[in-house]
């Protein structure tokens, strides 16, 4: 198996760091992830900037940058949690400190607008990441839990979709939110070549735009196979979803293609959503209906 | 729709082509027609697919606006950096960005026009704006021509507003940018893929 760049597992007494890479979370929102950790045994640390605010954002780009950065720095910090998703890590993911990431790899978990690191950090440096969040309990929890303290590899069941397409591949796991996605196309997309794609996102206009792009930038020419979360869930920002449901447009786009689609993961904008290791490598088996995927840490 | 339109482009009785299409209009589209027999197609949002594919495959200019007769000059409000000269190119920001790596085609040394139509909120702005950025296509042109972005008027998220956005993204730039201009959704028409003059100083775009 490839070396994989990844941070070492989590133990208790290890120092977190909660960062607003996007926009700014309520306090009392920070406090509940804050808790959650506290309770794996983890000693939180909010960042100087985590409540910044400059107008959706949370602080300048330089001061939510500062933040990410300082965390990567400070060699007691052994996991970076992203507190909130929104819009704005797609500003600032390209400058990470990329050497620092390398230096000393340790996990980052997010989603939504975090894919934005999810995909910049895994392009620049091959480090494995955590798709999802910390502090809503049940599920979520339980998976962020073993997806940061376990190096054991992780499976995932999936519902029956209309989008899937019957068979079995392996390939690194790549992507997250399809908005964020579609930031990469012709902008620093890493290789898709022999990866499986995982796409989740809420109801949006630009869906099949976004695919309609990518297959033409040639991104999907040796795609292994698909990993589709959640697609129902409704985004406040959008005015108009418009008519075209993402289960159509990914049976369109995508399900000609030749590859397995594993469709119906909870991953995504779920109230219970599991957590998912990004960057390893991980099998789609639709007969089972499984998404298997080696741990973001070693 | 890829019918209708190539149909219009074949028929040689159709000087002009108003259209309200989209990205799926691009497949198939009879790119030979559109070059035996120039003609001006119109229309914005979407139909800035059409003039992007139509530019780079052959050069053609096209009608950013909802009616075939063009405005010469335009005003908005400069941002006191000079003169540019150079073929004007683009229209719907989230159509230049949706052809980012999927067959835009190059912008460089063009003056860059931008319109927009709210189907989300500013963050959809920001997230089409740095995509430019990331690309290079804002190192890359000469100058930045901004028209009608509907929808947007009193719309405020967190404090800020499209101008905030549009003024984050545009004032770092040492190269020419009007912004406010009336072109584009419910504005008037502008040829783009001709040679037009952006005067940052006086606040006009000249086509």
């Amino acid at each position: 198996m490839v070396c994989r760049v990844r941070g070492r597992r989590l133990r208790a007494g290890d120092e977190v760091r909660l960062v607003s890479p996007a926009s700014f979370p309520e306090p009392s929102w920070t406090d509940q992830v804050a808790a959650t950790l506290s309770g794996w045994g983890l000693r939180p640390t909010v960042a100087a900037h985590a409540h910044d605010r400059h107008g959706f954002l949370a602080g300048r780009d330089e001061d939510r940058l500062a933040d990410l950065d300082d965390a990567f720095h400070d060699p007691s910090v052994r996991a970076v949690v992203a507190i909130l998703g929104g819009a704005g890590a797609y500003r600032i993911a390209d400058r990470i400190d990329f050497a620092a990431v390398r230096a000393d790899p340790k996990p980052v978990i997010g989603f939504s607008d975090i894919t934005n690191l999810h995909l910049a950090l895994y392009a620049a440096t091959g480090l494995a990441t955590v798709h999802g969040c910390v502090g809503t309990g049940g599920r979520t929890d339980e998976s962020a839990h073993r997806s940061l303290f376990s190096a054991e590899p992780v499976t995932v069941h999936a519902a029956p979709s209309e989008v899937t397409v019957p068979g079995r591949a392996t390939g690194t796991l790549i992507g997250g939110n399809a908005g964020s996605v579609s930031n990469f196309v012709g902008a620093g997309m890493p290789s898709l070549d022999g990866a499986i794609l995982c796409l989740e996102g809420p109801q949006n206009p630009h869906f099949d735009r976004f695919l309609w792009a990518l297959t033409r930038s040639g991104a999907l020419d040796r795609i292994a196979g698909f990993a589709i979360g959640d697609l129902t869930g409704q985004d406040p920002s959008v005015a108009d979803p418009g008519p075209d449901a993402a289960v159509t447009v990914i049976r369109e786009r995508l399900g000609g293609l030749g590859v397995p689609i594993l469709g119906g993961l909870p991953f995504g904008h779920l109230e219970d959503q599991v957590c998912l290791p990004l960057g390893t490598t991980a099998t789609i088996d639709t007969d089972a209906g499984t998404l298997t995927a080696q741990s973001a840490v070693c | 729709m890829v019918p209708d339109l190539n149909a219009a482009l074949r028929d040689p009785s159709v000087r002009v082509i108003t259209v309200d299409t989209d990205h799926r209009v691009l497949e198939g589209l009879d790119i030979e027609a559109a070059r035996r027999d120039p003609k001006p197609i119109v229309g914005t949002g979407g139909t800035t697919f059409v003039h992007l594919e139509l530019w780079r495959a052959c050069a053609l200019p096209g009608i950013h606006g909802s009616s075939p007769s063009v405005a010469p000059l335009t005003r908005g409000v400069g941002n006191g950096r000079g003169q540019a000269s150079a073929v004007l190119l683009g229209g719907s920001l989230a159509v230049v960005r949706a052809m980012i790596g999927a067959g835009l085609p190059s912008m460089e040394g063009a003056i860059l026009l931008l319109t927009g139509e709210r189907t989300q909120g500013l963050g959809q702005v920001d997230r089409q704006l740095t995509h430019l950025r990331r690309a290079g296509i804002l190192d890359q042109v000469r100058g930045v021509a901004v028209g009608n972005f509907a929808g947007f008027d009193g719309f405020v998220d967190r404090e800020w507003s499209l101008a905030d956005v549009l003024d984050d993204h545009l004032t770092r730039l040492r190269i020419p940018v009007v912004t406010g201009l009336p072109i584009g959704p419910g504005g008037s028409s502008v040829p783009v893929g001709v040679p037009a003059a952006l005067d940052s100083d006086a606040g006009t775009l000249t086509v």
